[in-house]
């Protein structure tokens, strides 16, 4: 079927960048200026004249014979990624500096100084598991490169990980490249969105995982390394770039580390997240998610504060985004230690704290069936869509059915499971909310095996 | 093929290409072009994101006047974050119309 895209042209290189992945490097896009673009949108008459402009551009585009090339475009050639560089300098020092440079020149660094990845380096990184440097863990997205073992290893030399750490990083890239974590989305999106990586089990503490005070900040090699050299895995093995392909529009709040912590089970009232995920308490394991920037609730050093009443803020925020995506809609918590304990004093188990999330977050009917949301008529008709095309889950539909009706209350999430809830942070502490308005099974839990320099992870 | 440093130096560090390999796509041809829009069923897609069925109405209006005869069919698709239910869509637009104009992505 013949077609053209309208896109923007700060967009336009993206365009073509994705058409390519796809194997059509020649579709025919038209180019709209973005800085008229986006101030006119909202009114039809002001945008009735930039509309005017590219009319004649968009028949030709529909009608203009195709050339040869799109008739029958040539083979895309496959780009070899393989091999060795030789990086020369007049010292040490120079060659290190003039390495940096290359990496940065090329798209394969952070900005960063990188640690350079020489073989024997990573033949080092590889020696912390047992996995063959040629086993594939995945495709990563957006240009589908493929992650083996070797690949991962040689960034996160570049991230200054040690090798003990590697089993951590190998189980949260099979995440990222589980088929049902939308990697692209994370990687492309203008959302800005930040990956959260949360280990658990005994691997944590015998790879000294900060999960007290300063866990999402700097200081600890694990928690800043293995968060390093997930986003170099991401930046370098699925070959993205901001302004090209990565179009996070301010850039991610983590992005060089992600938002990496380990959960504290120790001081935790409950069962362990991996456990209450169906994992075995001896195993180790790493959850890899996505968010927008967290809130953060709670009185930490400063004001009194109870568990009640962190949760029914952090309630009241949900309630109060306004817009019902429950398809997609996932939630995590990270609850300090001293919250948990008060929730769990008065009655809370992980299990009944999502319920009472889930049932208090419903949204009465009313307020949804207001003005046109995402090309529908209202939000009632775009969960209806939701269920019809499969999008809420058939055993969730009679939920949602049942809700969507005059005095109904509609959920906000599919199940209660959608919100994630972990125990992490000092004392004193704050409470975090990370939402994350994407695919509801972007959450990745996998397990940590194949560990040759630790006791956990080993098997 | 990435640049490197060439020149007379005292120590050569050997590092590793960080980059994963990329299977090459099967390519494929645009659809053919049509002749003329002026009896042809038009469809305009809206992804969804705001201001864009603003833009597909001024579009749609412009090619009514201009081709009497054609018809233009509106049609929105599912909301951004759905881009797994594409391959089910897909054919549901072509039994929609002879062409398309989707609008506006970012």
């Amino acid at each position: 079927m013949p077609g053209v895209y309208f896109i923007t042209n700060e967009f336009l290189e993206d365009a073509k960048s994705a058409a390519k992945d796809r194997g059509m490097p020649g579709l025919r896009v038209l180019a709209l200026p973005a800085d008229k673009y986006y101030r006119f949108r909202a009114s039809k008459e002001e945008l009735q004249p930039l509309a005017s402009t590219c009319f004649d551009s968009m028949i030709d585009a529909l009608t203009r014979p195709l050339t040869p090339e799109e008739a029958k475009p040539s083979p895309i050639e496959k780009q070899p990624e393989g091999g060795k560089l030789q990086v020369a300098g007049r010292d040490f020092l120079d060659a290190f500096e003039k390495t940096n440079e290359l990496f940065l020149g090329n798209h394969w660094s952070d900005g960063l100084p990188i640690v350079p990845p020489a073989p024997e380096r990573v033949d080092k990184m590889l020696a912390g598991t047992t996995r063959s440097p040629q086993e594939i863990i995945g495709q990563v997205a957006p240009k589908n490169g493929t992650a083996t073992v070797e690949k991962i290893a040689i960034n996160a030399v570049m991230a200054g990980a040690k090798p003990e750490y590697f089993p951590v990083i190998l189980a949260a890239m099979e995440g990222f490249t589980d088929r049902h974590y939308d990697l692209t989305h994370v990687q492309a999106s203008t959302g800005s969105f930040t990956p959260v990586v949360m280990v658990d089990g005994p691997i944590a503490q015998e790879l000294g995982f900060n999960s007290g005070i300063g866990m999402l900040g700097h200081g600890w090699r694990p928690n800043s390394t293995v968060g390093r050299a997930l986003r170099l895995s991401l930046l370098n093995i699925g070959q993205t770039w901001p302004q090209v392909n990565d179009m996070a529009l301010t850039g991610r709040l983590e992005a060089y580390t992600f938002f990496t912590f380990a959960e504290d089970t120790a001081r935790s009232p409950w069962e362990p997240y991996h456990v209450s995920r169906g994992y075995k308490p001896e195993d180790s394991t790493v959850t890899v998610a996505t968010s927008v920037n967290p809130t953060v609730f709670g009185g930490g050093a400063v004001t009194p504060w109870t568990g009640q009443g962190v949760i029914d803020s952090m309630v009241a925020r949900v309630k109060g985004g306004g817009v019902v995506w429950p398809h997609s809609q996932t939630y995590i918590l990270v609850l300090h230690p001293d919250c948990a304990v008060d929730l769990a004093n008065h009655g809370y188990t992980r299990r009944s704290l999502q319920e009472y999330l889930y049932e208090q977050t419903r949204v009465p009917y009313e307020k949804l069936a207001g003005p046109v949301f995402f090309g529908h008529d209202n939000e009632v008709d775009f969960v209806r869509t939701s269920i019809a095309d499969g999008r809420i889950r058939p055993d969730r539909a009679p939920v949602f059915l049942e809700a969507l009706k005059p005095g109904g209350r509609v959920p906000v999430v599919q199940s209660p499971d959608d919100f994630h809830i972990m125990v992490a942070g000092g004392s004193p502490g704050y409470d975090l909310l990370f939402s994350y308005p994407g695919t509801n099974w972007a959450n990745q839990t996998k397990r940590i095996s194949g560990a040759t320099l630790t006791a956990a992870g080993s098997s | 093929m990435p640049h490197t440093s060439v020149q007379q130096a005292q120590v050569q560090l050997e590092v590793m290409n960080p980059r994963g390999e990329i299977p090459p796509p099967v390519t494929l041809a645009l659809s053919c072009r049509v002749s003329e829009l002026a009896t042809k069923r038009i469809v305009l897609i809206d992804n969804g994101k705001f201001g864009a069925n603003n833009f597909l109405d001024s579009l749609a209006g412009m090619l009514k006047q201009k081709y009497p005869k054609a018809t233009i069919v509106m049609y929105p698709k599912p909301a951004a974050q759905t881009i797994t239910n594409l391959p089910k869509w897909y054919p549901t637009v072509k039994q929609q119309g002879d062409l398309f104009v989707f609008g506006v992505g970012d």
